[in-house]
């Protein structure tokens, strides 16, 4: 599929979705009661209609492209699994910030990435620079900026 | 004139004492610092430095936070040129050309440009400044709801038609910009939009947090595709650190240019650096020769936002010196500091207070100078960031994205959203689909509907507003001609191949 | 070039020198334990840091009150304990009050609010009210002031009023902040007691931050209602002018002391932005009567008045009990005001 398809019908998914939703947003309670919900309203619609623009000029140019397999769908898969374990690290990351403080959780979030793409023979350096970053981002923004961390 | 230059005189008696010129190094010295770690730009950065000022007099004071703000303006575009990411709004134009350049292994030239282009455009502002400060903010005063909602028509629409390979993509990333822009308490009403009963979403999402998320997060895993043969791509010498003849030659006029263009969007209340970087690189892309080049490493694309962009950091200041009307988030807390020293922000500022008001114009001149100074030699030890192996640099950006993100708004939600954002930015990214109108638009966007129904109360409801000014008329024709230009030039270009073939 | 770069590792190493010194000056004041060893926490009390709350960003009005407060407790030695100071903005103030329901019971947290905090309450944001907190004391007010452009048709408030009178919409109506809150309500307040009927029908048109101030001077909207202390410059400078301060006596100093109060011009009410200290839900008496003590002290240092004196702000010290019946009170107004134009949504 072509990736103007796949933005083409991404448009018109969020278009509608969005319409709806802005006919539900509570109305004004003094001038026009309508009048927080126009302007989302249009970009919702003008959204759509640039969907389905650009899903119809691809149809219409045809879809003929069927290429590139195997070794980039391999190269692909690695790098999916490498985004979704990064944003789970980072959800998990969100999720014990504020219960564990910044300087043991940002450690732990950091060597879990480096571990990730750094690999495991370089521990010594994971670790080390991990402590590192979160220690001295935490001396710098608590103790010199008086930006508080928790 | 003379005036002037009397006072002008007076004001380097103020800045050139020793203690002012330590302040205004150390203070834009820890500017370039704060701008360039993601998400921390002036505005925090004066905020938490702020409680230092206090025991100063006045005059020291503004200056130190002056020099923290031109430092943060400076610093910010670093990391957009070294590892494409921002710092904040008004640096993201510098990465359009800055990181192609860096990639090219023209970091040191690329660096190097951008501080001069912004001493340049910096001081063009300071000058136009010292001559017409109070006229210019009353012509800014001559902007009410209609004139802005054009401006930031015209802003968005040269933006999306630049990315003319595919107009409706360009579209539909804005849409999805002015989406975002619309989370949040509705000004105009009160009432709370697409928040799904999130309090932390009351206030809007924070274009900030889009920036770091989809520039940072999602250049890391951009990163994650040549993960394994990256560190064999990656060009480790630098080259010379100055510029060639022949770029400056190509820089000149795009900053000449952009630096009177930046200057007058700073100096309107709420537009600022952001929009002033864009319209700038929109302009030169569209006046130049071989726009092609654009996107791909052109140094007059980056030397021209970043003088918009300084340029525009000096106008900010004037409606707050001159008025008492703050332009920006940032002159906003300069101004509270300022009235916590006992200062009226004001005309009569520079009558009482004239030590300090032409204290600070002058030290504009001091800390332009001072900081191109320090930036300079600070290339030369800023590209060795790019000799650091990516896959220790790589999650220390992510760090730094994480921790710029917490100082936003101090909440867990934001971290989210950054997530949120990194994909987006990725998949957009993959799906060839341009990311500036999103930026700009999820930060003028809330504006803009604003201002048009502001407009619309304030006419009863009359869309004749909208061209009752002929400020605003100019400004929508300008915004038809941006997007009109690109097809025009094509029809042309057929034309004349058309004719050639015959 | 390499000379330069030789002075630009000196000056860092100066600049990172100077920080220290600074830093290490901010850090020595010092910390006393407290007196006497007693077997009781209420005796010992406070053995730890506090935290003090801001519930907006750094550099809003908030957070230079609870700053201001936190500094002048440390220098004049009136509380023992360090007091950082934490932002928890979001929601206009919702997000703070909140994190203080989960802070329940604790004699160590303490947050600063201000009129917004009934108003999101009575306008249905949050459930949480401030029935949900502590109240300490009130510490401050600052009042709302109605401004014109210099040649505005309007010579006192009353034409104003009597403008409204005949024609709701013929007056554009500008504040700082969104339908239903500070400025609006000031502005909808002194219309009720001066008589204008549908006060639902004035149009009110919200500007981010000061941006309402560049209009009026600009001439695009015909009233602009703010705070008196935000525009002390344009107003003796002369590019605006004032029609009524909303205060019970005339205020500051100069130009702004020769504003007429809307009692003076017949209309019979006053409108004011207090600011106070509250604690947690169910904070402990002997931590309620400490910082009290404390804060009367306070509000007594030269210091204190200083700061005062420089930001604009009026001194208004009230104890716990008169400043929650000075709620009460407020909070019954503000409801009825929202009632009238329909924004009352109090779950």
């Amino acid at each position: 599929m072509s990736s103007n398809l796949i933005v083409g019908a991404a448009a018109c998914i969020i278009g509608v979705i969005y319409t709806v939703q802005a006919f539900y947003l509570p109305k004004a309670p003094i001038g026009d009661p309508l009048s927080p919900i126009y302007f989302p309203a249009a970009l919702g619609i003008i959204m759509l209609i640039c969907g389905l623009g650009l899903l119809l000029t691809e149809i219409k140019k045809g879809v003929y492209r069927n290429k590139e397999k195997g070794k980039t769908h391999r190269k692909n898969k690695k790098t999916i699994t490498l985004i979704t374990l990064t944003v789970a690290f980072g959800l998990i990351y969100a999720f014990i910030f504020e219960r564990f403080g910044f300087v043991i959780s940002t450690t732990l979030f950091l060597g879990a990435i480096f571990f990730l793409i750094n690999g495991k023979r370089k521990w010594t350096i994971n670790i080390i620079v991990s402590l590192v970053f979160s220690g001295s981002i935490w001396y710098v923004f608590g103790k010199l900026l008086g930006i508080s961390l928790p | 004139m003379e005036d002037v230059l009397a006072n002008l005189a007076y004001g380097f008696s103020v800045a050139l004492t020793p203690t002012n010129l330590i302040l205004v190094a150390v203070g834009g010295l820890f500017g370039t610092i704060m701008g360039m770690l993601p998400g921390i730009g002036p505005a925090t950065g004066i905020a938490v430095l702020l409680p230092m000022t206090f025991s100063m007099n006045p005059a020291s004071a503004l200056i130190t936070m002056c020099g923290i703000y031109y430092g943060a303006m400076y610093g910010g575009s670093r990391s957009s040129i070294l590892i494409n990411t921002p710092g904040d709004g008004a640096a993201i134009a510098a990465t359009f050309d800055g990181y192609p350049m860096a990639q090219k292994g023209e970091a040191g030239p690329a660096l190097a440009i951008s501080a001069i282009a912004s001493f340049i455009g910096g001081i063009i502002a300071v000058v136009v400044m010292t001559l017409l400060a109070v006229p210019v903010a009353r012509f800014a005063l001559k902007f009410g709801p209609a004139e802005y909602f054009s401006l930031m028509v015209f802003a968005l629409s040269a933006t999306a038609a630049i990315s003319k390979g595919n107009l409706i993509k360009g579209l539909i990333s804005m849409l999805l910009g002015l989406m975002i822009s619309t989370v949040g308490i509705d000004l105009q009403s009160g009432v709370p939009r697409f928040t799904f009963g999130v309090l932390e979403l009351q206030t809007g999402i924070d274009f900030l947090v889009v920036i770091i998320g989809m520039y940072a997060l999602g250049e890391v895993f951009k990163f994650y595709e040549s993960i394994d043969v990256s560190s064999k791509l990656r060009t480790t010498k630098f080259g010379r650190i100055w510029v060639t003849r022949e770029q400056w030659r190509r820089c000149v006029l795009p900053i000449l240019r952009s630096a009177p263009v930046g200057f007058l969007i700073g100096v309107l209340p709420g537009a600022g650096g952001t929009m002033a970087s864009m319209v700038a690189y929109n302009n030169e892309k569209q006046l130049a020769k071989e726009p092609e080049r654009f996107g791909k490493g052109a140094i007059e694309g980056l030397a021209a936002p970043e003088a918009a962009n300084n340029a525009a950091s000096v106008g900010a200041l004037i409606p707050m010196l001159t008025l008492g009307v703050p332009g920006s988030g940032t002159t906003a807390i300069m101004m509270g500091a300022l009235m916590m020293l006992g200062l009226k922000p004001g005309p009569l500022l520079f009558q009482n207070n004239a030590d300090v008001a032409w204290g600070v114009i002058s030290s504009m001149y001091v800390g332009n100078i001072i900081l191109a100074i320090i930036n300079i030699p600070l290339a030369g030890l800023l590209v060795k960031i790019l000799a650091v192996p990516p896959k220790i640099l790589y999650p220390i950006i992510l760090g730094l994205a994480f921790v710029g993100t917490y100082t936003l708004n101090y909440s867990i939600v934001d971290f989210y959203l950054l997530l949120l954002f990194g994909l987006v930015g990725y998949f957009m990214k993959k799906l060839k689909i341009p990311t500036a109108p999103l930026i700009l638009a999820a930060i003028v966007g809330g504006s803009m509907e604003q201002s048009f129904r502001q407009a619309l109360t304030l006419s009863d409801g009359s869309l004749k507003i909208f061209v009752s000014s002929t400020i605003s008329i100019v400004l929508l024709i300008l915004a038809a001609l941006s997007i009109a230009y690109p097809f025009v030039i094509d029809l042309m270009k057929k034309k004349k191949n058309v004719s050639a073939s015959e | 070039m390499r000379f330069l770069r030789k002075r630009s590792v000196g000056l860092v190493g100066v600049v990172v020198l100077v920080l220290l010194v600074l830093s290490l000056a901010g850090c020595s004041s010092d910390n006393q334990a407290g007196e006497g060893k007693k077997d009781n926490k209420e005796a010992e009390y406070p053995v730890k840091p506090f935290e003090f709350i801001a519930p907006g960003g750094p550099g809003g009005g908030w957070d230079t009150t609870i700053r201001t407060v936190a500094k002048v407790l440390e220098d004049q030695k009136l509380v023992s304990q360090p007091m950082p100071v934490i932002n928890k903005p979001g929601g206009g103030g919702a997000v703070g009050l909140a994190y203080m329901q989960e802070k329940k019971g604790s004699p160590y947290h303490v947050i600063v609010y201000s009129p917004p905090l009934l108003l999101i309450n009575l306008n249905g944001s949050t459930k949480l009210s401030y029935k949900d907190l502590t109240p300490l004391t009130r510490l401050i007010m600052d009042y709302g002031i109605f401004v014109v452009h210099p040649d505005s048709p309007y010579k006192t408030i009353n034409d104003v009023m009597e403008a409204l009178k005949e024609d709701p919409k013929s007056v554009k109506i500008a504040g700082s902040s969104s339908p239903g809150s500070m400025d609006h309500i000031a502005f909808l307040k002194a219309a009720k007691a001066a008589g204008v009927k549908n006060l639902k029908e004035i149009e009110y048109i919200s500007y981010q931050g000061n941006e309402g101030l560049a209009q009026l001077m600009g001439g695009h909207v015909d009233l602009f209602s703010t705070g008196a202390s935000e525009v002390v410059g344009a107003l003796e400078s002369g590019d605006i002018r004032a029609l009524a301060v909303t205060s019970a006596e005339r205020i500051g100093a100069g130009k702004l002391a020769e504003v007429p109060t809307l009692i003076e011009q017949g209309i019979n009410t006053t409108f004011e932005n207090w600011r106070g200290l509250f604690g947690p839900p169910e904070m402990p008496d002997y931590a309620v009567d400490y910082l009290v003590a404390a804060l009367i002290k306070m509000v007594e240092t030269d210091q204190w008045k200083e700061m005062c004196e420089k930001n604009g702000w009026n001194e208004a010290f009230l104890g716990p009990e008169e400043f929650l019946k000075f709620i009460e009170k407020t909070n019954e107004e503000y409801k009825e005001i929202l009632r009238e134009i329909g924004m009352l949504k109090q779950q």
